[in-house]
């Protein structure tokens, strides 16, 4: 990527990077130019200013329309003048309809907090998980007493839906928060000949009860300053990945992972070194079976 | 210094830095520290932290560039980069093991720490100005650019491909947004500043 401003530009470099959406080589260069320019500080600036900004709007009419919900405003609006009510219910399905697709509403909900928002990820890879339904569409202006009632009712509806799965979430969160003893550690041998030679890969026993298993790969040498995993399922397709990884003493990387995440089949932890502003190298590969 | 190629400007400083000029010291810092401290609030979150990191960041670069230079003294930047990194991962490393920091498995993630007083009101202004740029887009569709880009952060790709729109009118109607954003932000400050001024005068008449 050229950084030169039209191209800065034109690939929205600078709000990618504010948003953290910038592959780490490209922000690493588009670092190093904005530390002496002062033209992209002010797009970054501004780019930055903007993003919490639209972040806040969005929070806030997430809030607005939950307490609209909650303090029945549609029935105090069917008793209203027709004139008010038409205009208040236009500009509230105008914020939602518009401006908020249910898709936003539903993650500004998730971001307000973190915590929950992790687990409920969590629980949306499992494969028994119901996907979250998401809201429905704000009806349109229905100036009459009976089209009002029913909106609070379907409104008040999702509400109950919505606090049914946080409950069962938060009820989740504290049992992952519980001490976990007799943790099963499994040390994984990294394998570099072709796929299919050398010896059957290691066995990993999923747990009765949903819980956490540790894997502890052996590099050989810790070349790199980091490292990043990646869990390739049965089907070889990406079921987790993370950058950053650093071993420990002895190069080793533990990495602990929820039984959720497996089932019965043939998986591998493959690990790249992350050299500073280069690719990522491929340094081993870790396969296992999950029975 | 303005206009010419960033390698030029910095092997100048890092020869006058190691000749004993304490001007080009002051100009290394005017140059870089702005970008140092986005760069360093943005990766630690935590202000106090990225302040202190940016001090000690200039402390050991000048220590370096008035004893020994470097070896490539045009990549001054990637050289104050890479020791502000540096630093910033020793002293995560240090919380981490104090206890303080985030687990083994993922790398330290920007914090957004709860904002003191003056922020929220700065949140408050920038809210405001958010509503008046919403306001003032031509069409419901360029709003949905904005809230779909910025808030739920979807691809450029995916945008333009469900709108039915070119590259090249979704770059534009965020470069506008932007560039009218900064206009705001800059009669946000200029108001600010007169207010300011207009205090200061009152409060030290004749």
């Amino acid at each position: 990527m050229d950084m030169d401003h039209a191209n800065i530009d034109e690939q929205q470099v600078a709000e990618r990077y504010v948003m953290g959406r910038l592959p780490p080589d490209e922000a690493e260069r588009f670092e190093e130019h904005y530390l002496h320019c002062g033209e992209c500080m002010d797009r970054l600036e501004a780019a930055e200013r903007l993003h919490r900004g639209l972040q806040r709007v969005a929070a806030e009419e997430v809030v607005t329309r939950a307490v609209v919900a909650r303090a029945g405003l549609l029935a105090w609006l069917a008793r209203a003048g027709r004139s008010r009510q038409a205009a208040l219910l236009a500009s509230l399905a105008l914020a939602v309809a518009v401006l908020l697709p249910s898709g936003l509403l539903l993650r500004e909900v998730g971001q307000r907090d973190r915590e929950l928002e992790t687990i409920r990820a969590e629980l949306a890879r499992r494969p028994t998980a119901a996907p979250t339904p998401p809201l429905a569409p704000v009806a349109p202006v229905v100036p009459d007493d009976r089209a009002a009632r029913l909106e609070a009712e379907r409104l008040e509806g999702e509400l109950a839906a919505e606090r049914q799965r946080s409950a069962g979430l938060a009820e989740d969160l504290d049992r992952a928060r519980r001490p976990q003893v007799n943790l099963p550690v499994v040390p994984l041998s990294p394998v570099r000949s072709a796929p299919g030679g050398g010896e059957p890969p290691r066995q990993v026993t999923l747990p009765r009860e949903p819980g956490w298993i540790v894997l502890s790969l052996e590099l050989d040498a810790a070349e790199h300053p980091s490292y990043r995993a990646t869990l390739l399922g049965p089907d070889r397709a990406v079921r987790w990945q993370s950058s950053g990884l650093e071993p420990d003493a002895a190069d080793t990387l533990a990495i602990g992972l929820h039984s959720s995440q497996l089932a019965a089949g043939d998986f591998v932890l493959r690990i790249e070194g992350l050299p500073p502003g280069g690719k990522p190298v491929p340094v081993a590969e870790f396969p296992f079976r999950v029975r | 210094m303005a206009g010419r190629p960033e390698e030029e400007v910095a092997a100048e400083l890092v020869r006058r830095i190691l000749a004993g000029d304490t001007a080009a010291e002051g100009e290394m810092v005017e140059r870089y520290s702005r970008g140092l401290l986005f760069m360093l609030r943005k990766r630690a979150g935590d202000p106090a932290l990225a302040d202190d990191l940016h001090q000690e960041t200039f402390r050991i670069v000048l220590l370096r560039l008035r004893g020994e230079g470097l070896g490539q003294p045009e990549r001054l930047s990637a050289f104050i980069l890479q020791t502000a990194k540096n630093l910033f991962l020793g002293d995560w490393r240090k919380r981490t093991r104090r206890g303080e920091g985030a687990g083994v498995e993922e790398a330290p993630d920007p914090a957004d720490p709860a904002p003191g007083q003056l922020d929220r009101v700065v949140r408050d202004e920038e809210a405001g100005m958010v509503r008046r740029l919403i306001g003032e887009l031509d069409t419901d569709r360029d709003r949905q650019i904005l809230l779909r880009f910025y808030v739920a952060e979807e691809e450029k790709e995916r945008i333009c491909a469900d709108l039915g729109l070119s590259s090249l009118h979704f770059n534009r109607v965020l470069f506008r947004a932007r560039e009218r954003f900064k206009k705001l932000l800059g009669e946000m400050t200029g108001r600010d500043a007169a207010v300011s001024s207009l205090r200061g005068g009152r409060a030290a008449p004749g």
